[in-house]
């Protein structure tokens, strides 16, 4: 597909489709809202959500440099270029609500790392036009959403429903980066996880 | 499976993906498996033994079922481990070319966390299994909280995993 070839439709259309695409992240909510009776933890479960929550705080990281590297690179127009921007605020929202949690369990939240790191570990030389950017960004979002879906499991029920939250934010972008490239809606439901 | 049903299944997987290049219908005398006189004929082993006497061959592109399977972890692959994993880059997790076989913890440029440091085991495919099941179980304490709940989804990724070897360089 060519850039030309990229249906933009206004941010009021995208936002209409995608809003109809969430039910998976919405159900996994509920589920992490209604078994999300506090207990106490030990030291151990706070130990492993530490080291999960801060691999969920690396993953924001690379997305805000994904999103960073992609508004920079001139290669995307004005339009979408502003719905990165805000896709790459919601990943910082993401972040400092994780820097939160790690934080108020007693750990320190790992740091960012240089944009040169990220950008080879993404292989964003490879990056030649605003499909090729897109695609990306669409991989690394259902990807996230996935993520975080895969990993409530393993997480204390404190913690369910934020990871729940952020997998709902992800398959959102994923909804409007796929409606950006002219992607079918997939026909079979559990879209995710 | 049986010779004649692997055979019978390869042919018609070929007559399938066959239809859009050969908009000509088959003559009654060409006809092995179509309709004849309003009924439809079901293909016997002595109607696929035609077919090869007629020296059709089947398409080299109709993959077989080990192909599909790993296609489809290739895909599972992208989707479900994509977010933090890739091939050949370390990213929040390590690289996984050449992985099956391959001591945990052991790449040398990815910071593990402690449990994957001090865990002493292979990554084989039955301990892939176990960590895409409940990483947690394998190594208490360890970074990766994601788990695959399919048992057909980890064995078709750890199928896709088990293709990408890392090149052997020596001349």
């Amino acid at each position: 597909m060519s850039d030309q070839d990229l249906i933009m439709p206004s941010r009021r259309a995208m936002l209409g489709t995608a809003g109809r695409t969430l039910s998976v992240a919405g159900i996994a909510m509920v589920i992490g809202g209604c078994t999300g009776t506090s207990s106490k933890a030990s030291a151990e479960d706070v130990s492993s959500d530490v080291q999960i929550l801060n691999a969920a705080i690396a993953l924001e990281h690379e997305g805000i440099a994904a999103y960073q590297i992609a508004a920079t690179s001139g290669l995307l127009q004005p339009a979408v270029l502003d719905i990165g921007i805000t896709f790459q605020g919601h990943h910082k929202g993401h972040r400092d609500e994780l820097v939160k949690a790690v934080e108020a369990l007693g750990g320190s939240a790992i740091e960012e790392q240089a944009l040169d790191h990220y950008a080879e570990a993404l292989d964003a030389a490879s990056l030649a036009n605003q499909t090729d950017i897109l695609r990306l960004a669409l991989r690394l979002e259902t990807g996230a959403a996935n993520a975080y879906l895969g990993l409530i499991p393993s997480l204390s029920n404190d913690y369910h429903q934020i990871a729940a939250r952020m997998a709902g934010d992800e398959a959102f972008h994923a909804a409007i980066l796929a409606n950006a490239l002219g992607d079918p809606i997939p026909v079979a439901p559990l879209m995710f996880g | 499976m049986h010779f004649f049903s692997a055979l019978f299944l390869g042919v018609s997987m070929a007559a399938i993906t066959g239809c859009g290049q050969s908009p000509a219908p088959a003559s009654p005398q060409e006809s092995v498996s179509g309709s004849r006189n309003g009924q439809t004929d079901v293909p016997t082993p002595s109607s696929v033994a035609v077919l090869i006497a007629d020296d059709d061959p089947l398409p080299e592109t109709v993959p077989g079922p080990q192909e599909v399977e790993i296609e489809r972890g290739q895909r599972l692959y992208q989707r479900q481990c994509g977010a933090c994993h890739s091939l050949d880059q370390n990213r929040v997790g390590p690289r996984h070319r050449g992985v099956v076989g391959r001591a945990a913890g052991s790449i040398s440029d990815f910071r593990y966390s402690a449990a994957l440091q001090k865990l002493d085991l292979v990554w084989t495919v039955d301990a892939l299994e176990d960590w895409l099941a409940n990483p947690s179980a394998v190594a208490p304490g360890t970074a990766m909280g994601f788990r695959l709940r399919k048992r057909e989804d980890r064995a078709a990724i750890i199928a896709y995993l088990a293709t990408q070897s890392i090149p052997n360089t020596n001349p």
